[in-house]
């Protein structure tokens, strides 16, 4: 098989940099700055730009609706296990809220917030979560909801009535968590 | 719904029917006189003809088609309800009816009211079948994506398992008792009855296949929602270690981080610069990788520019200084790579080096896209300092 880098736009070429450089997931459901137009790109051309970014020591990662790049050694660094241990809190809050709270999950702002004024084993949970220090219960859904947002798990799709989507890469969290062995 | 139709006729239709619809959604049937002489413009005939609506010449009565219904009470979110046991009810009115119908016979009666009241039960059969296939359908999937407790997520979808199986067992006695009665059915010889039971054949081997793609979607709901359980569980688990700081003894949870070299978040700590813009310098770097045309079948051994693809290419930063370097390399005339080999710079970290110091600095440099400089195998392109251009 030829590899022709030439082949590659430079357009896709300077949004994956730039995504590498972010640390971003390249997800199909995502709607926002050409996300989905690049994920389509990349998979009509992925052995190119896998081979494009190898030797500058990036690996092309895919998983079901998204692309992420790896960087050699990256695990070294123990911030990423702690954010992962950071999710384990938010992800089994979230599947308390809603059993179906995973990747194409569509929800609004006030719906969970409602949930969480009338609901006392939520309202627990949420108190007992150390990492988010909120006044009150809607703080407390909008900080989680911006690091989700922040972390490139989520996604707004209605700016008027605050509703997001879950985007496939939240998958990496659900995936990553689920691998885990727990010694009995 | 007449699906095998053209849906804009249906659609013409049904709009120039709406009235008529509303209506008799609110009533069940009304005299078909009054409907026609009150909604003119209605394409009545055509409606019956593409069985949006029903008329019973008996009767002469106007009647939404029981897909019609199911339609319309779909759309108004009011399909939750299963009618199963009323298939099993059909089938004894119909041996009722049948019976009836035999005895009037051999009296030499009138059968006409059984004769219709037959006719009428057989088209109801398949209608009554495919409204509760849909309904299991809606509620099944409904149950699956929506329903945010886990236990009532798994009661709704057992119901709804057992329901379908109960269908399907209703479904192969109706063609049972279709099948043992067919003689008689045809010694009735009235053509209505004749093409109702063609009918009921007919959907029952369309919607034969429709049930078991159901059951299976079914136990792929349950089993999927079982897996969500396993994992919310292992999730309230892992949370529970956590809070009690038992984590990292009892999980392999820092072993796993290790063998996974794909934390995303590391790629943007792993930026080269604080002020890192690679993609400023997109063409030059374009240009350096093209220019080893990778070309992995042919890559063969003896040739001077082959690359292997599986290379890694580690730089440590702080090993060199690059401002410093730059500097001196302003000051000579050599070319950038045999500028870097005279420093000494390692071969292993020669490419590194190399291209760090064009993306650092390339606004300084002259870079002559068509010459090259080959060291190690590898060739290079030939970039010069300002000052030291030829």
């Amino acid at each position: 098989m030829l590899i022709n880098t030439d082949e590659l736009l430079p357009q896709h070429i300077q949004k994956i940099y730039e995504n590498i450089l972010k640390g971003n997931f390249i997800n199909e459901n995502s709607m926002r700055n050409g996300n989905s137009e690049l994920y389509e790109a990349i998979s009509l051309k992925e052995a190119e730009i896998r081979a494009y970014f190898k030797p500058i020591g990036y690996v092309l990662m895919k998983r079901e609706g998204y692309f992420y790049f790896a960087h050699d050694g990256a695990s070294e660094s123990s911030s990423a296990l702690e954010k992962m241990v950071d999710y384990i809190e938010i992800a089994s809050f979230l599947r308390t809220v809603d059993s179906n709270f995973s990747v194409g999950y569509r929800f609004r702002l006030s719906s969970i917030e409602n949930q969480l004024n009338n609901n006392i084993e939520l309202q627990d949970l949420a108190n007992k979560m150390k990492g988010i220090n909120a006044k009150d219960n809607r703080e407390f859904i909008q900080k989680i909801v911006e690091k989700l947002k922040k972390d490139g798990f989520l996604e707004e799709v209605n700016s008027t009535n605050a509703e997001y989507i879950i985007l496939n890469s939240y998958d990496y969290i659900e995936n990553f968590l689920n691998e885990v062995e727990i010694y009995e | 719904m007449a699906i095998t139709k053209n849906i804009i006729d249906i659609i013409n239709v049904q709009n120039s029917c709406k009235d008529v619809i509303q209506e008799l959604y609110t009533y069940d049937s009304r005299p078909n006189d009054i409907v026609r002489s009150s909604n003119k413009y209605a394409k009545i005939d055509e409606a019956i003809r593409l069985e949006i609506l029903e008329y019973d010449e008996f009767e002469d009565e106007l009647s939404l088609s029981h897909d019609t219904q199911e339609y319309y009470k779909t759309r108004l979110g009011q399909n939750s309800e299963t009618y199963i046991t009323l298939v099993g009810e059909k089938i004894d009115k119909l041996s009722i009816q049948l019976n009836n119908y035999n005895i009037r016979i051999k009296n030499i009666e009138t059968t006409d009211k059984e004769i219709r009241n037959i006719y009428k039960i057989l088209n109801q059969i398949p209608s009554l079948l495919k409204y509760n296939l849909h309904t299991i359908a809606s509620n099944s999937i409904f149950t699956f994506k929506n329903e945010p407790n886990f236990n009532i997520k798994m009661k709704s979808l057992e119901i709804c398992k057992d329901e379908i199986l109960q269908l399907i067992t209703s479904s192969d006695a109706v063609d049972e008792f279709i099948k043992e009665q067919q003689k008689f059915l045809k010694s009735i010889n009235n053509r209505k009855i004749n093409s109702a039971v063609l009918k009921l054949k007919h959907n029952s081997a369309t919607i034969e296949g429709a049930f078991r793609k159901l059951f299976d979607d079914i136990k792929n709901y349950i089993n999927q929602s079982i897996k969500d359980g396993k994992f919310i569980k292992k999730l309230q688990h892992l949370k529970e270690l956590k809070d009690e700081n038992k984590l990292y003894t009892n999980t392999n949870i820092e072993e796993l981080s290790k063998q996974k070299l794909e934390i995303v978040s590391n790629v943007k700590e792993k930026r080269i610069h604080p002020d890192d813009r690679v993609y400023d310098y997109i063409d030059t770097i374009r240009k350096i990788i093209s220019s080893r045309a990778v070309e992995l079948k042919s890559m063969q051994e003896d040739s001077p520019i082959s690359y292997n693809l599986d290379e890694k290419i580690v730089v440590e930063k702080s090993l060199y200084n690059y401002p410093t370097l730059n500097n001196e390399f302003l000051k000579q005339e050599k070319d950038l790579v045999t500028f870097l080999t005279n420093k000494e710079i390692k071969d292993e970290k020669l490419l590194g080096v190399f291209v760090r110091m064009i993306k650092n600095f390339s606004s300084k440099y002259k870079i002559d896209n068509d010459k090259f400089i080959t060291i190690n195998d590898r060739k290079y392109i030939k970039i010069l300092s300002d000052k030291g251009a030829i």
